[in-house]
């Protein structure tokens, strides 16, 4: 069967009707994700199916759906024209019908077919047509929808049914499962005339119960190993799965662990931050009186300048009384200082201090000794004495004398003065650590909450690095990972159990065919009386070994069929892979009488886990083989049909690879996204193709949240 | 033989066992197409010729086994 076009008409994003005209060689259609190519592979599929008229309106464009008006039918239709012994045809179609605002209904389901005969088309049913060129089983190797479905063996039946399909000889499960009976059923009339005859019915009677156990034996046996064969493969399964994810197993428990630390850091960092709080050191550490020693210095200095002034006023004021009463105290009094700065107040220092000084023979304020007789001395006796009149004059003239008129009355200003020096002193140093204090906390948490950001980021990065290698496991969990150290050594353990066990058992079943194969050799060796027995006995042996023959052609047979398969496939292989390392595949028979595709090197060396594409170009080069063999037996091609089969493939691998399967004598289909690079088609290397190629697209201009502004769009590239 | 059906292909893999030839006691130049070995004066080559040749025409395990269980009375 060789495709030669292909119509979408209004299925799923394909709007309105287009048309794909394929080669007889490779077809590529290019999309990248979300423009249609999983939706033409299933627009064949839905064609393709015979088993169920699907009319599912999820299958009607979305966008043609909405332009429907109440009352207007329009149609879905997949058609195919192809050659298969003739020009043929086929096409699937329904039509939707709107009824209401958000109603619709399906009418008129449609499945037919077109042969030409001769000079005239003639329609057929579409379902037999199909059936007739393009069956379920053939389908089965010719349409694949990513790289997970190319490995054929993964159906357990896979095997048998190629071998019944397409070895040279057919039916030899058949005939092993109805010489097996017949085998069985001679064997029990053999016995049941033994049990009857009267030279030897005792000796049969006791070999028929002996048989009987052993037989019970061998079958408990057998399924025993059945299991642990089971197990094995189950733990084989699991260990190369983890084996498979070591080194990521082993990156992971890293990431893990640094994340753990990160975090840990993290939340010492937070908590340090927490612990400072600024709202309650306000009051409690006293942080609002951050700005006093500013405000001191200032209200200090604003006080000592009006004390400086009060002075200087009072004095101008005594020295104008002094002048307008002429009295020498007064002018003695206004005396100043040797630079001409005014004196200190009569009340300053303290008369206290003043004793203490003279006492002390040192001034306290600037720190110099004073001895008796020197001017310093008779300066500071002198201001003693003064303090001591003014202090009796004051007494005298608050008793005696009507009120003196002074300047000023009150002592607002000494007040301040006072005031300013009690805040001073030890409170004020202590309340100007404060300011470093705060700056320092304040320094603390900025640094604490840089490393917070900086640790943060570690976080995020570690956890991108994490979801990174999730992705790279193919769909291994983390549970998964974070059991896999745990689970190794236990699945070692509990593999090498079964494995054990299995010997055991497989020696224990040896020895059981051996007992039993020892009592039907002294059933066979008895002597019956009867004649009628010894017939019997003649025609349970030919039928036992004409058995044993169908067993083991059967063997032979399916051998053969792999070897031939084997050598097909290698050679497909090779072209493949032609400048690449390829190996050798091997198809090796499973106990289950599956097979498993491997690959080897030419000096014996599995290879265990190939590279994505390595395996790619493995499975593919064994549907080439199959589809040769279908090829081969049926007397007619089939195309094959890939969806994304080709993902990890490199660039580079990627045109060499198209331009091989060009070459190669079948029709080949393929819808993939590679040769697209941010959205676009790389459009110099899609030139040293030589192939067909289509470019689909959804239309610009789509809404990102309905679905009903998107259609796809059909280019023929080349 | 000329054109092999599956039915000859398989009764030449089967004849073609040794164990089998040794204990029919005949060699590959008696192996004819399925309907002259159903004929055959060897029980074993005739025996596995009617099975197949039986089975291909549709017939039951039952019938087979009967058929073939008489054949064998008769000749072995």
């Amino acid at each position: 069967m060789i495709i030669n076009r292909i119509r979408i008409k209004n299925y799923r994003s394909y709007y309105g009707e287009v048309v794909f005209d394929m080669s007889k060689g490779l077809t590529l259609i290019i999309g990248d994700n979300g423009d249609g190519k999983t939706t033409f592979f299933e627009a064949l599929q839905w064609l393709f199916n015979t088993t169920v008229d699907d009319t599912s309106i999820q299958n009607f464009s979305e966008k043609r759906k909405s332009e429907l008006e109440v009352g207007e039918i329009d149609e879905v239709l997949v058609a195919m024209e192809f050659e298969h012994n003739g020009l043929k045809s086929v096409e699937k179609s329904f039509s939707i019908e709107r009824t209401g605002e958000r109603a619709y209904r399906t009418l008129k389901f449609s499945f037919r077919g077109y042969e030409d005969n001769g000079s005239e088309r003639v329609p057929v049913n579409g379902k037999n047509l199909m059936n007739r060129c393009f069956d379920a089983y053939i389908q089965r190797y010719s349409m694949f929808k990513g790289e997970s479905t190319l490995n054929v063996f993964d159906n357990p039946t896979a095997l048998r049914e190629l071998v019944e399909k397409f070895s040279d000889l057919k039916k030899f499960e058949t005939f092993v499962e109805m010489l097996a009976e017949f085998e069985r059923k001679a064997n029990n009339a053999y016995v049941k005339e033994c049990k009857n005859d009267e030279k030897v019915s005792k000796q049969a009677k006791r070999l028929e119960i002996d048989l009987r156990q052993i037989e019970s034996k061998i079958s408990d046996t057998e399924r025993d190993i059945r299991q642990y064969q089971e197990s094995i493969n189950t733990f084989t399964g699991k260990i190369e799965d983890l084996e498979k994810h070591q080194d990521v197993g082993q990156k992971y428990q890293d990431l893990k662990e640094r994340l753990h630390n990160l975090i840990e850091k993290r939340n010492r960092f937070r908590g340090s931050i927490a612990a400072i709080n600024f709202n309650t050191s306000l009051l409690d550490q006293l942080w609002v009186l951050c700005a006093f020693p500013d405000v001191l210095k200032e209200f200090q200095k604003k006080s000592s300048a009006f004390s400086r002034l009060k002075r200087t006023q009072n004095d101008a004021f005594i020295k104008e009384q002094a002048k307008r009463e002429g009295k020498k105290e007064a002018i003695d009094e206004i005396r100043v200082l040797a630079n001409g700065s005014p004196k200190l107040p009569w009340y300053l220092p303290t008369g206290e201090t003043m004793q203490e000084m003279i006492d002390d023979h040192i001034c306290k304020v600037c720190g110099r000794p004073v001895e008796e007789g020197t001017e310093a001395y008779e300066f500071m006796c002198r201001k003693l004495d003064e303090y001591r009149l003014h202090l009796a004059a004051t007494i005298e003239e608050a008793n005696d004398e009507p009120e003196e008129i002074k300047l000023f009355y009150s002592e607002y200003v000494e007040e301040l003065h006072n005031l300013s020096i009690s805040l001073g002193g030890s409170n004020a140093q202590e309340i100007s650590r404060l300011a470093s204090d705060i700056n320092d906390r304040l320094e603390l948490v900025e640094r604490l909450k840089r490393e917070l950001t900086d640790i943060e980021g570690k976080i995020q990065e570690a956890n991108d690095e994490k979801a990174r290698l999730l992705i790279q496991t193919d769909g291994v969990s983390e549970e998964t990972l974070d059991k896999a150290f745990v689970n190794m050594k236990g699945f070692f353990e509990s593999k090498s159990r079964a494995e054990k066990r299995l010997i055991e058992s497989r020696a224990q079943l040896d020895r059981l065919q051996e007992e039993r194969d020892e009592l039907q050799a002294k059933f066979d060796q008895l002597k019956p009386a009867s004649s009628q027995v010894k017939v019997y006995k003649g025609v349970h042996e030919v039928l036992n070994r004409i058995a044993k023959a169908f067993v083991s052609a059967k063997d032979k047979n399916l051998s053969q069929f792999l070897r031939n398969l084997e050598e097909v496939a290698n050679t497909y292989l090779h072209r493949l892979n032609a400048t690449d390392f390829h190996g050798q595949v091997r198809l090796i028979k499973t106990i289950d009488n599956s097979a498993e595709i491997r690959l080897f090197s030419s000096n014996g060396t599995e290879v265990k886990n190939p590279a994505g594409s390595q395996q790619t170009t493995m499975y593919m080069s064994v549907l080439f083989a199959i589809s040769d063999l279908t090829t081969l037996k049926r007397e007619e091609n089939y195309p094959l049909i890939f969806d994304a089969a080709t993902s990890s493939f490199g660039d580079s691998k990627e045109d060499e690879f198209y331009n091989i399967i060009d070459k190669i004598e079948k029709q080949c289909i393929i819808v993939t996204k590679d040769f697209i690079t941010k959205g676009q088609l790389r459009i110099e290397d899609v030139e040293h193709l030589t192939c067909t190629v289509y470019r689909i697209k959804k239309r610009d201009g789509f809404s990102q949240s309905d679905l009903s502004t998107i259609c796809t769009e059909v280019e023929k590239v080349k | 033989m000329a054109y092999q059906s599956n039915k000859d292909k398989v009764l030449q893999a089967v004849l073609l066992d040794e164990n089998l030839m040794k204990f029919g006691n005949y060699s590959e130049l008696d192996i004819k197409s399925i309907y002259q070995a159903a004929e055959s004066e060897n029980v074993v080559i005739a025996t596995a010729a009617k099975i197949i040749l039986r089975e291909s025409e549709g017939a039951s395990i039952n019938e087979i086994y009967n058929e073939i269980s008489n054949y064998l009375k008769m000749n072995v």
